[in-house]
């Protein structure tokens, strides 16, 4: 990895990278819910290492709305 | 989050400096590491897992960007499932999972120039990378470095120099593989600080270290060099990926050896920046 960026992002891509984003945020967070909600609460010291995750994801998301309300998308 | 307020603000600085020792790796665990899982072994199976989440969207984006971005959200959720299965293999997986959001981070937000899009990327990596190495400290006790003066004098320039050779190597391969022509020189050197330091903070602070704990150190440190070299893959270009895991593998043997940030950042650092001042000199004066 030398400076590595392996493809330019252009509109098609932003516009595929923010649905799947989105699928995967609601997909993420319904996962943990599953995985962790029958978990006692002193079990589920390490569900915060998902948080970090879920708040890109949850910012992309708001990027995609911002855009897509303002016709950019 | 009381967690955060609690823990957070109580801890020393040492939990900040970049030269924060792991803990030693217990027989017990290089045991747990031989475990059987499916017929193969654990680490085996869990650095294969990582290979493949990380290396199947590179070639794809040489093939089809769009399957690429398949392939990077369909590697990132991969990595989920197993760190919210796997416990032994949580915080490895996580680490691993910053390079495809940092990816999807880059694509979300197009810019008009590929040293646009390489900070951003870079900087949503480094952003994540420091953000984790915080969290994993905060359960487990730490040390710091046990290099002292004598240490850092013997090896600070020494790695001055091994970067300089990687450097000198790199520009041999890779002198017509520029990619940020007609930016200029002092804000591309500048940036290369940033490029180093968050490669070192998530490849070496990150996922070797991490990996560490469930397979041998000298596993670990092929398995980070692996990763390093497959995010060229998708420039297109093998000597890209020839010369990442020549720089991969050198910068996991240092940190193997003396698990310190500081020094491997000092070798990236230096090889980029002799890369760029010998094609400043030679080819685009």
């Amino acid at each position: 990895m030398f400076f590595g960026l392996p493809v330019e992002s252009h509109s098609s891509l932003q516009h595929l990278v923010l649905i799947l984003n989105t699928v995967v945020l609601i997909g993420l967070l319904v996962a943990v819910e599953l995985v962790y909600s029958e978990k006692p609460e002193k079990k589920r010291r390490q569900l915060r290492y998902f948080y970090p995750l879920v708040i890109v994801l949850a910012g992309l998301l708001f990027y995609a709305v911002y855009t897509q309300m303002g016709g950019e998308v | 989050m009381g967690w955060f307020k609690s823990e957070a603000l109580s801890l020393p600085a040492e939990h900040f400096v970049v030269n924060i020792m792991p803990k030693p790796v217990t027989s017990e665990r290089l045991a747990a590491a031989k475990t059987k899982v499916l017929g193969f072994r654990f680490d085996i199976l869990v650095s294969l897992f990582l290979l493949v989440a990380v290396g199947t969207p590179q070639v794809l984006f040489l093939i089809h960007p769009q399957s690429g971005v398949y392939a990077t959200v369909a590697g990132l959720v991969a990595m989920s499932i197993l760190a919210m299965k796997v416990r032994r293999a949580r915080k490895v997986a996580i680490a691993a999972s910053i390079l495809p959001v940092a990816m999807m981070v880059s694509l979300s937000l197009p810019q008009s120039i590929p040293f646009g899009q390489a900070i951003v990327f870079y900087d949503a990596m480094l952003l994540l990378g420091l953000v984790y190495r915080f969290m994993f400290t905060l359960e487990e006790p730490v040390e710091d470095t046990r290099l002292g003066i004598k240490g850092y004098l013997f090896g600070l320039p020494l790695l001055l120099v091994l970067g300089q050779v990687m450097g000198a190597a790199g520009f041999g391969l890779l002198h017509n593989q520029y990619p940020f022509e007609g930016v200029s020189w002092a804000l591309v050197a500048a940036s290369m600080f940033v490029f180093a330091f968050a490669e070192e903070t998530v490849f070496r602070g990150l996922i070797q270290q991490r990996a560490r704990y469930i397979m041998h150190p000298i596993f670990a440190a092929v398995l980070t060099s692996g990763l390093y070299a497959l995010m060229s893959v998708g420039m297109g270009n093998w000597l890209s990926m020839v010369y990442a895991l020549i720089a991969g593998s050198l910068l996991s043997t240092v940190y193997y050896f003396k698990k310190n940030l500081l020094l491997t950042v000092t070798m990236n650092v230096t090889s980029k920046l002799l890369y760029l001042g010998l094609l400043a000199t030679f080819i685009y004066r």
